[in-house]
């Protein structure tokens, strides 16, 4: 049986390479460069400012002088460790407990989402530690937990934790309801409704709370390494801004931006394998 | 099947008070009503979604107390699972079931042949037209073998070509089936084209304003009293 009316329908909808105009690949080319472009005129302006010594060389070093800086703990370390080191470490840190909290998280987000008990017995908590700022817990931590690595596994565990949970929890609330019915009738009981229907329907939300969670991450780790750790982008930053070397200050800044983008980009390109239908169907 | 006396309230607000007709098993019943009447209530009473707040709906004489296989639904978002392709989607209500796997994918394919569809198992839904998705639908909620086939507004987001091919494709299977098939519609010539019998609802409380055996065949000038009339029960 053959339906070339729905058939070339459905095909018109996905416009081949060939039958892009000149002007549309110039333009998809504009697109993907714009980043580069973006990035570029910022470097430029910075090069500009601190070329016309607007600011003293303490207060905003040149790029050139961050480069260089750069380099110098890249091949001979800072304060005793290496730049691997203190990379490492803060990877290491916003791996683990940011992981653990979506290992936790996702789960409690969907038991929260099924039972109206769970939901009363969890949202109170979740709602009185949610708006307090990372920085308060650190002191409780270090007490609790010693300055070691489970301090800030911890840290970064608790202040991601609701996002996870309220976005998994939103996730699975917001299922189309008529899917629901459509399993009821192929005799889905509740492990596989939770299973075919409401963890897949709620991907696309918990994806998106992994890439707010991990921007938070980054900034509870970084004020947790400030405070008490010898290791980690952010204890480098301290030391080196105790010291007024504000071009390892940058190094440090700008490292933490491209390894937190990184970060979201994978999470972005694990997320269009995972859910390739997000806003199409 | 059969509704007796069947009411249903929605927040205190009476939707149907005493709706009783019964549908021949191999039957096409089509329930024709104005928008917002509650049709799709009444579907979902039928599908068990629901419970009547006074009545009773019997299936083969036992009554309905819940969603079940042997009355598949199409609803009208037709609620596909777009995480899976066309082919898991189709197998989806034969995951639930502890069949062997690869009976599992030959009943798949084979629903999915019935519909057309055997070429594009491995397409994702987002790919697909609104008429193929009606037929992934389709093919889905009768892989599970139902004796009873609830049609939400099956044709309603249709251009009037797949509209009518499809409806053509349709009545054919519920034919080869022996299918007891109730369409639930706004469209009083989707009703008369693949029904046998019309029955129409309106009012609030809606009841029933009328019920009519379609003619089969191609006199236009009778199909267009059978339209008139159904018109004067629900206009």
């Amino acid at each position: 049986m053959g339906y070339p009316l729905e058939k070339a329908s459905a095909m018109g909808r996905e416009r081949s390479v060939e039958n892009l105009s000149t002007a549309d690949v110039s333009k998809i080319s504009y697109h993907r460069h714009m980043p580069w472009l973006v990035v570029s005129a910022l470097i430029a302006c910075w090069w500009v400012v601190s070329a016309l010594h607007i600011f003293t060389p303490l207060a905003l070093p040149s790029p050139v002088q961050v480069v260089r800086d750069g380099y110098v703990i890249a091949t001979t370390g800072y304060n005793g460790y290496s730049l691997l080191d203190n990379i490492g470490a803060s990877v290491l840190r916003i791996a683990v407990g940011f992981f653990a909290a979506i290992l936790v998280g996702v789960p409690v987000g969907l038991w929260m989402a099924s039972s109206k008990l769970v939901f009363n017995a969890i949202d109170p908590l979740l709602q009185f530690f949610r708006p307090i700022p990372p920085l308060a817990y650190i002191p409780v931590m270090i007490i609790w937990f010693g300055a070691g690595q489970m301090s800030k596994f911890i840290l970064i565990f608790v202040c991601t934790i609701p996002i996870i949970i309220i976005n998994a929890m939103s996730g699975a609330k917001n299922v189309q309801e008529t899917r629901i019915r459509v399993a009821q009738v192929f005799g889905a009981d509740r492990r596989q409704l939770l299973r075919y229907v409401i963890l897949p329907s709620a991907l696309p939300e918990i994806f998106t709370g992994m890439r707010v969670g991990i921007g938070v991450a980054w900034t509870c780790l970084v004020a947790a390494e400030m405070i008490a750790a010898q290791t980690g982008l952010g204890a480098m930053i301290l030391t080196a801004g105790n010291e007024l070397r504000t071009g390892v200050v940058f190094v440090g800044i700008i490292l933490i931006g491209i390894i937190g983008y990184l970060m979201e980009l994978t999470i972005r390109t694990v997320e269009r394998r995972l859910i390739p239908w997000k806003g199409k169907a | 099947m059969e509704c007796e006396h069947v009411g249903f309230e929605y927040q205190r607000r009476p939707i149907f008070q005493d709706l009783s007709f019964t549908v021949e098993q191999g039957s096409w019943s089509s329930i024709v009503g104005p928008s917002g009447i509650g049709k799709t209530t009444l579907l979902y009473l039928l599908a068990g979604f629901l419970k009547p707040t006074r009545g009773q709906i019997l299936e083969s004489g036992s009554p309905i107390v819940g969603p079940g296989v042997s009355r598949g639904v199409v609803l009208q978002d037709l609620a596909l699972f777009p995480w899976l392709n066309v082919l898991g989607n189709v197998s989806f209500g034969l995951d639930m079931t502890n069949m062997p796997r690869d009976q599992k994918i030959a009943r798949a394919m084979a629903n999915l042949a019935m519909v057309g569809l055997a070429d594009h198992a491995h397409d994702r839904i987002d790919q697909l037209s609104g008429g193929m998705r009606q037929r992934v639908a389709l093919a889905r909620t009768l892989a599970i073998g139902p004796r009873i086939l609830l049609l939400d507004e099956a044709f309603s987001a249709l251009d009037a070509n797949t509209r009518s091919i499809l409806s053509i494709e349709l009545r054919s299977i519920h034919e080869r089936q022996h299918l007891t098939t109730i369409l639930i519609t706004h469209s009083i010539d989707e009703a008369l084209a693949v029904s046998d019998r019309v029955i129409a609802i309106n009012g609030h409380p809606a009841e029933i304003r009328g019920d009519l055996t379609v003619p089969r065949g191609e006199d236009r000038a009778l199909l267009q009293s059978c339209h008139d009339t159904v018109l004067s029960w629900i206009a």
